[in-house]
């Protein structure tokens, strides 16, 4: 099976300004995989580049062996930083959204999760607050059977007693050939769960290895490393 | 998935424009019953006074409505946050657009043909109806005769006419506001200037072009002696050239340039 993410001296400039340049990083499948950087490191320009929502300077991308379209969109399931649910819509017109959309989406593991965060599916949007909808929309990404997940700071804005139901729906709502990629500057909440971190600065990889390499050629955590590496 | 597109985008819709409608309908139908047979004075003239302005703001409303939800589904649908959503869905660009598209040109008609019923229903007497459908009948009487009697050519061309004029405005609304989302900081000015200068370029094409048309045909640039042997079918090129190339440069916006914040 080719690897789930390929990039080929991936660049992406913003009018006069370099986001990523020449990244060179390919991700195989059943990992669970830290992208990790300060801000403004090109985290999101990445992920934006694997789901489409930009396209390359230069450089390749490939999913599956796939260039981002339509058939890369069936596959990967995204979670972005912003709010992207109209708020006129209940929550459960929101799943038959997705249902309408996606194939792989299965409703009933949504409802399932919803019902352990006692989220009211009747809600409308408007009416919960920004952890209720970002909570949602974890609940709606991990309801997908897809090959790759993208979480961008999937955790940032829940408090930590949900982060650790969150993280825990991660590790346990993904089958063993999709892989994991997970945004994020909370090393410290999320390290347990990974397999491998990418670590990101001003648009190029530094780093890409495995945990368990770091814990034993560096003797640390991931978290301390992290700190050291991008000391200010 | 097209149509599936479209089912979304009516269900987002209809939730407003619908009881809107109906209830304008359902006013008007009132207020024909209030004009016949309620007392002209006191209070009631008060009430009936009051059921008027109110049907007047409802037909604003209905107009209103159709217009901001034509911007604001293709603006906040797809060049807000909620864009992360519909541009990573399975569909291809041109779906979205041609989605949107079907479904505020069906508004814009359910609306006029509302609007014009409501008049109808509250205010038609029979002379009026009558009045209206010999004016209308003489208009056309002059332009049966431009077109040498030839009634099929001139509805096949006035309803092109109408339903292409339709169609390349609000693609005029899509393309300005995706060219606008290029300005990284003022979006929403950005669209605005572009809507104007397609626009302006628009209707000057069309000066030139129908100027010629008139100079080859007649001797003059007053293209009015032109009129409408000429205009119609300039008009409708315009029109097509125009729309298509609303529709694929908004596609080309979309797919190469998107710039979601």
């Amino acid at each position: 099976m080719n690897p789930i993410l390929e990039c080929k001296s991936l660049t992406k400039r913003y009018s006069g300004f370099t986001a990523l340049s020449n990244v060179d990083l390919t991700l195989e499948r059943g990992r669970i995989v830290g992208l990790l950087g300060p801000n403004g490191s090109g985290k999101t320009t990445l992920i934006k580049l694997i789901n489409g929502l930009l396209v390359p300077e230069s450089g390749s991308i490939r999913i599956a062996g796939m260039e981002p379209g339509v058939e890369t969109k069936k596959i990967v399931s995204y979670l972005p930083e912003k709010t992207y649910l109209a708020d006129w819509m209940q929550v459960s017109q929101v799943i038959e959204f997705f249902q309408d959309f996606y194939e792989n989406f299965d409703s009933k593991k949504a409802y399932a999760m919803l019902s352990d965060l006692r989220i009211d599916p009747k809600k409308r949007l408007k009416t919960l607050s920004k952890g209720t909808k970002e909570k949602v929309q974890l609940i709606l990404v991990m309801s997908r059977k897809a090959d790759l997940y993208c979480l961008d700071e999937p955790i940032g804005g829940v408090d930590p007693a949900a982060r650790d139901y969150i993280l825990n729906t991660i590790i346990t709502n993904y089958n063993e050939n999709a892989t994991v990629l997970i945004s994020t500057h909370l090393i410290s909440d999320i390290e347990k769960v990974l397999d491998e971190v990418i670590f990101i600065k001003d648009g190029t990889v530094t780093l890409h290895s495995s945990v368990d390499d770091i814990r034993l050629k560096e003797g640390k955590s991931v978290d301390s490393l992290f700190r050291e590496v991008f000391k200010c | 998935m097209l149509r599936k597109l479209m089912k979304h985008e009516l269900k987002a819709t209809a939730r407003i424009l619908v009881p809107l409608c109906l209830v304008l309908l359902f006013i008007s139908v009132v207020n024909r019953f209030m004009y016949k047979v309620g007392p002209k004075e006191g209070i009631f003239m008060f009430i009936n006074g009051f059921m008027f302005v109110f049907q007047i703001f409802l037909i604003f409303a209905v107009l209103a409505s159709t217009i901001i939800f034509m911007i604001t589904r293709f603006y906040k649908n797809l060049l807000s946050d909620e864009g992360y959503l519909m541009f990573t869905l399975p569909v291809k660009s041109h779906h979205l657009i041609t989605s949107k598209l079907t479904v505020a040109v069906m508004w814009t008609i359910t609306s006029i043909i509302v609007l014009l019923s409501s008049l109808l229903i509250a205010f038609a007497t029979p002379e009026s109806v009558n009045n209206f459908i010999n004016g209308f009948k003489s208009n056309f009487a002059e332009l049966v005769i431009a077109f040498d009697g030839n009634w099929t050519l001139l509805w096949i061309e006035l309803i092109s006419l109408i339903l292409l004029s339709i169609v390349a405005n609000i693609l005029m609304v899509y393309v300005s506001i995706a060219v606008g989302q290029l300005f990284t900081k003022h979006k929403i000015i950005g669209s605005f200037v572009s809507y104007v200068i397609f626009y302006n370029a628009i209707q000057f094409l069309l000066l030139i072009l129908l100027a010629i048309f008139s100079y080859t045909y007649s001797g003059s640039i007053d293209f009015t002696h032109a009129l409408p042997r000429g205009i119609f079918p300039i008009s409708i090129s315009v029109l097509l050239v125009e729309s298509i190339a609303f529709y694929v440069i908004t596609n080309y916006m979309l797919k190469r340039k998107l710039n979601l914040d």
